[in-house]
């Protein structure tokens, strides 16, 4: 029992572990630090940050179990009541107990200070304590591997054969649910469903499994094969269920459910509709943010323009290494994906929001986004990318898209409002650059508004130019105007 | 000098230890065959990290090559330690490359046919993993000459240390984006700008000791990082070429 004592407390004072929980804090609070938090994906971010803690306690772990090789140790050891069994016991108890506890103390400083940016979503304590449990997986391997291979090179090795999976396993295949952390997810992280519980048990009961391995070292005993068999038994249905839980493609009948405008829940604020999936009602407040200045900027008579807010699903993998946009069942979709910024980028989620719902008013037409996005599975999911689509040359022509780009203004800078709906090509940037420039001269007007407001109809209409437009709002066209576009 | 570097070169290779840097060959060269045979060939993205993982790997363990048991009594040949130690680094350098390059070929044969691999981006990286790691153990093997073998663990540390250190850097200073990713020459333009400082590290560590000075400032440094070095209460040996 001393001998266990000292073991933790020698772990505990290692840099190697409290270093490597420093680390992690200051890692997950830096990459959460520009993003709304949503639960699901904080967690298992978190969850893979704890095998920073569980890279140091396998270090230390392995460095603490060789300990006895290095600087004359063996002479001092031999002349030792306690034997090396009774060593490797203590440490088979200390290193997963000080790397769960560790990795827990820096899961929950993290989370915690996450809750006053109100997190969004489900919170699933099983998946958060896959981090710690992982870290405990580490730390005994650290101590098995060590018994097994002594040398100072083994942690390292061990360390690149855990980390080799974990990475490969981000592009997709049911077998990640084997690995400490099941790392790839979709967005929102609820559409594909995460065997979270038995991921977990399946790793805890590793635990007594790698334990008994390294203890076998010194032979086969009764209760060593007892702890390895109770978990290989627990290990491997466990495992399977995480298998078969782990889908590669959103299940059909679960990705259809999600794009009817019945999985989501509104609320009506300040006489727009809101609609949430169920869980991220939290983060309305944010993006009514965006849309009041435009509304603002919208004369009365017109404001039952204003569309529906209603979040929308990302891309979803359907398959392996493959994902695809999803057009959602209800008319003119716009609203926010799930991401929001903070800290300084919320003011680009809130002007691209802003620019759709402007887009929408202003009557532009729903570009062909929705189209395709399953790239080559060759090139692996990294690939996918949204096509926004572009009001096209027509477009550029017509001083509703002006309209469009000046109340996207009001949310924001006008080319990021501009992002969310025309993704120019290089033919029609000339045309597309001039919109930009009058718009921001307009933004900067203070009369522009009450211009806007007392030539609404004229300025909507498909058929007014920009260039019928510009003296109306009291603009002079650029003397270097290009208008160049195919 | 280079006369007496190349017949310091055959007994080098004999002492050297090479069991490390085998084993982490062995252990790249089986990930990557395991990845080969689970998803029936090795995809550009896949590629690319497996790549950087033995990369790292190899920088982790070939520090090994450095540790030198006879560093005291060597101190007496006429041999200086400045090319004692450049040769042991030349050869560790040499070896964790050729290894790494090894892997890399069988990664390229694994790539379906027509796939690109920017080999030569990839292999900039993994000289500054390698040199990283070796220069950690050196500043390790010249402060702690008698702690024996674990010293190179520094080297270790200080390839998690550029990982965790890189971690940090977002954006236009993200250091390992996919091929395809529009950042990919900005990245290694900054991998270039890297590469020089575990060089200079090396340059530090590897000179010979000072006698009977006050210690130099870059002394100083190496003293004040290696204070964390790990290794518990049998580190304080307080052996050191310093004076």
């Amino acid at each position: 029992m001393s001998l266990t004592r000292f073991e933790a407390a020698l772990l505990l004072r290692s840099p190697l572990v409290w270093g490597s929980a420093v680390l992690m804090v200051a890692l997950r609070v830096w990459q959460t630090w520009s993003r709304a938090p949503a639960w699901p994906e904080v967690t298992i971010d978190t969850a893979y940050g704890c095998m920073l803690v569980g890279a140091g306690a396998l270090l230390a772990a392995n460095l603490a179990v060789n300990r006895e090789r290095r600087h004359g140790m063996p002479e001092t050891i031999r002349a030792l009541p306690v034997r090396a069994p009774a060593r490797t016991r203590a440490l088979l108890a200390t290193a997963p107990a000080v790397a769960a506890v560790v990795a827990c103390a820096a899961t929950a400083v993290h989370l915690l200070s996450l809750l006053p940016a109100r997190p969004a979503g489900r919170f699933d304590p099983w998946e958060a304590l896959t981090g710690p449990a992982g870290a405990a997986l580490c730390g005994v391997l650290g101590v098995t591997v060590g018994r097994w291979f002594p040398g100072p090179a083994t942690g390292p090795v061990v360390l690149f054969a855990v980390a080799a999976p974990v990475e490969l396993s981000r592009s997709g295949g049911s077998w990640a649910a084997l690995l400490p952390v099941i790392l790839r997810h979709d967005l929102p992280v609820e559409i594909n469903p995460r065997p979270s519980g038995a991921h977990l048990v399946y790793l805890l009961a590793l635990i007594p499994l790698v334990a008994a391995l390294g203890m076998s070292r010194y032979g086969m005993r009764p209760r060593r094969s007892l702890a390895a068999l109770a978990g290989l038994a627990v290990a491997v249905p466990a495992g399977a269920v995480a298998i078969a839980g782990t889908h590669d493609a959103v299940p059909q009948e679960r990705l259809a459910r999600w794009l009817t405008p019945e999985a989501q829940r509104c609320r009506d604020i300040e006489g727009v509709r809101y609609c949430a999936y169920p869980g991220y009602e939290a983060w309305i407040p944010r993006w009514t943010r965006a849309v009041r200045p435009v509304i603002a900027a919208v004369p009365p008579a017109a404001r039952d323009l204003v569309p529906e807010i209603r979040q929308r699903v990302g891309d979803v993998s359907s398959g392996q290494g493959r994902g695809t946009m999803m057009k959602p069942t209800w008319p003119h979709p716009t609203g926010p994906f799930f991401l929001w910024g903070r800290h300084g980028t919320a003011e680009l989620s809130e002007a691209w929001l802003g620019g759709q719902v402007a887009a929408r008013v202003a009557g532009l037409s729903d570009p062909e986004w929705w189209r395709v996005s399953i790239t080559d599975p060759i090139y692996g999911a990294s690939d996918v990318f949204v096509r926004v689509g572009t009001p096209g040359c027509a477009g550029w022509r017509q001083a509703r898209t002006l309209v469009a780009l000046w109340l996207g203004g009001q949310a924001g800078p006008v080319r990021t409002a501009a992002s969310s709906w025309a993704q120019t090509k290089d033919s029609e940037r000339p045309a597309a650059e001039r919109l930009y420039r009058y718009a921001e001269r307009l933004v900067a007007r203070p009369d522009a508004r009450s211009r806007m407001w007392a030539h609404w109809t004229t300025l909507i209409d498909p058929k007014t130019t920009v260039e019928q437009a510009l003296p109306l709002l009291g603009l002079t066209p650029d003397p270097d105007d290009r208008k160049d576009c195919s | 000098m280079i006369r007496t570097a190349l017949i310091l070169v055959r007994p080098m290779l004999r002492a050297v230890d090479w069991a490390p840097l085998a084993w982490t060959w062995l252990a790249s060269v089986a990930m990557i065959v395991a990845a080969a045979l689970t998803r029936g060939a090795v995809v550009s993205c896949d590629a690319v990290v497996l790549s950087r993982l033995s990369a790292g790997a190899m920088g982790a363990t070939a520090g090994f090559a450095l540790v030198d048991p006879m560093a005291y009594g060597a101190l007496a040949t006429p041999v200086p330690r400045w090319l004692r130690m450049w040769l042991r680094t030349a050869l560790a350098a040499g070896a964790a490359l050729a290894a790494w390059g090894t892997s890399l070929a069988l990664i390229v044969a694994f790539l379906p046919h027509g796939s690109p691999l920017l080999a030569g981006d990839l292999a900039l990286e993994a000289a500054t993993c390698v040199l990283t790691g070796l220069s950690g153990a050196a500043v390790a093997v010249r402060l702690r000459p008698r702690h024996g073998r674990s010293a190179a663990l520094a080297g270790t540390a200080a390839q998690f240390a550029l990982l965790a250190l890189t971690l940090f850097l977002t954006a236009e200073l993200w250091l390992w984006p996919l091929q395809n990713d529009p950042q990919w020459p900005v990245a290694h333009r900054l991998w270039l700008v890297i590469l020089p400082l575990p060089v200079a590290c090396l340059a530090l560590a590897n000179g010979n000791p000072v006698a009977r000075r006050p210690a130099r400032w870059s002394h100083r440094v190496m003293t004040f990082f290696i204070g964390f070095f790990p290794g518990g209460p049998y580190a304080r040996t307080k052996s050191s070429l310093l004076p």
